[in-house]
């Protein structure tokens, strides 16, 4: 330790005391308020709490239930986690970092992460690429949504997973440039004569025919766009409610630099994390 | 834990039963400012803070005889106004109606501290802690403002001691920062330059 460690030390010691004294200081008072406030707020809750219907009960019931099933979610999660069953992880992990229970955000991201490298080490085909490029996206939501509330371990993953996912977008890229000019014509002359064909066959030769794989790719995220587009503004107009389900419109993130926005292979599955931070948060 | 640890956290438990048993008022007098405070410093909307600490508490009445017998009745309000507050929260922004940008932040911090002379007496601190993530900020929050030992914070958060410990260390060390530093400090900086 150079001297100059020693006062930066020094200096963050003398910080921290001097926050803890302020906190003490806050927390010797914090049970003082006057009596006639006191009885006014006791009265309005017993008020209240008279006032409720037997319907409002219920649901106020259901709801300290839902709090006790993130908690149960968490535990199967870790138990799935531990068995070393990933996808059972991400699953119940995923209903804890939804209501942003515990650390389970980061353990999700954890999770998907692991998942995004076992494709990665499978992955030959442009399909399992995106299927990686997706859960990469997603882990990489959950990193931030973690560092966001304050787990900083979550900061140097985030930081792989985009260099990754940047070098993954490439590596996509050109395997659909590939596939654009890639060896061969297709016999019928492009997918807008295969789709005239018997259904049986079109798909029979959509298998086997790289151009035409190439074209559906384009016209399936052409689809996806105009898809969310609409779901997006539908929400925006009607202002209705999200359902809490994997198929919302997706929702834009901080600026995490261009790697965060991939292009999706199903509705749903992409979807950004429900970060707590999403709508412009605090520090 | 150690076995100090437990007996202590079950006096404290003990504690909470006996102001139960003293009746609601009682304890409603004692647990309901720090609850409320608590929710105050950690929350980005006062409102939704007060709303969370109503809420738990008439959870907490329509459970009364299970947590007449409860270990720790007092941690069970806390758990569960904690949980919902973030729950409330998230929906809060998923659906775009959680004003958290600056301006918004110091008028509701303003508002708060016109409603409550504590908040006004500690506007400076509270402003640090709502700046603070919020893990940080709860664990700050129940350790100090509900003073509950890092075991018991880490219970009431379903984290880890360990864990509870890093985000105490690293919530005191920014929340200094964001408060700014005070003279003692700014003289060991201008020698160390």
């Amino acid at each position: 330790m150079t001297p100059g460690d020693d006062k930066q030390q020094v200096v963050t010691d003398l910080a921290v005391t001097a926050a803890d004294r302020a906190l003490r200081a806050a927390a010797a008072t914090i049970g003082q308020m006057s009596d006639t406030e006191l009885q006014c707020k006791l009265s309005q809750l017993k008020k209240a709490r008279k006032a409720r219907t037997p319907r409002e009960i219920y649901r106020q019931q259901d709801e300290l239930g839902s709090l006790e099933l993130d908690q149960a979610a968490y535990k199967l999660a870790s138990q799935a986690h531990a068995d070393g069953n990933l996808s059972e992880a991400a699953r119940w992990y995923r209903v804890g970092a939804i209501n942003d229970f515990a650390d389970a955000p980061l353990k999700l991201a954890m999770v998907l992460d692991s998942l995004a490298a076992r494709y990665l080490a499978g992955a030959e085909s442009p399909a399992a690429t995106r299927e990686d490029l997706g859960l990469v996206t997603e882990a990489a939501n959950w990193y931030l949504a973690a560092f966001l509330v304050g787990d900083l371990e979550a900061l140097d993953p985030l930081d792989s997973l985009i260099a990754r996912l940047d070098g993954q977008a490439r590596a996509a890229h050109v395997i659909a440039t590939a596939d654009d000019s890639g060896p061969g014509r297709c016999a019928p002359g492009g997918l807008q004569k295969v789709t005239e064909l018997p259904p049986a066959e079109a798909i029979a030769h959509c298998r086997s025919c790289r151009p035409c794989k190439a074209e559906l790719i384009k016209l399936n995220r052409l689809l996806l766009a105009v898809l969310y587009d609409e779901a997006s503004k539908e929400t925006t107009d009607a202002s209705v409610d999200q359902p809490d389900d994997n198929y919302g419109p997706r929702r834009s993130l901080p600026d995490c630099g261009s790697a965060l926005h991939p292009e999706p292979s199903r509705p749903g599955q992409y979807q950004l994390a429900r970060s707590p931070q999403k709508c412009g948060k605090k520090g | 834990m150690t076995g100090n640890h437990d007996s202590d956290a079950a006096d404290r438990g003990h504690e909470a039963r006996m102001r139960m048993a003293a009746g609601d008022e009682t304890f409603f007098k004692y647990y309901w400012p720090r609850l409320v405070r608590y929710l105050k410093s950690r929350a980005t909307d006062t409102g939704l803070a007060e709303d969370v600490a109503s809420e738990a508490m008439m959870a907490f009445l329509d459970k009364w005889d299970y947590l007449l017998t409860h270990p720790r009745p007092d941690s069970w309000l806390f758990k569960v106004a904690t949980r919902k507050l973030r729950k409330l929260e998230v929906q809060a922004r998923d659906q775009c109606c959680l004003d958290e940008d600056l301006a918004s932040s110091v008028g509701d911090l303003q508002a708060a501290a016109a409603g409550d002379m504590w908040i006004e007496d500690h506007l400076d601190l509270i402003a640090g802690m709502r700046s603070l993530p919020s893990r940080q900020c709860e664990v700050i929050g129940l350790h100090y403002f509900g003073g509950y030992t890092l075991a018991e914070t880490a219970d009431i958060l379903d984290i880890q001691v360990g864990t509870a410990k890093k985000h105490l260390g690293r919530g005191l060390k920014s929340l200094r920062q964001r408060q700014g530093l005070p003279a003692a400090l700014k003289t060991i900086r201008r020698i160390s330059a």
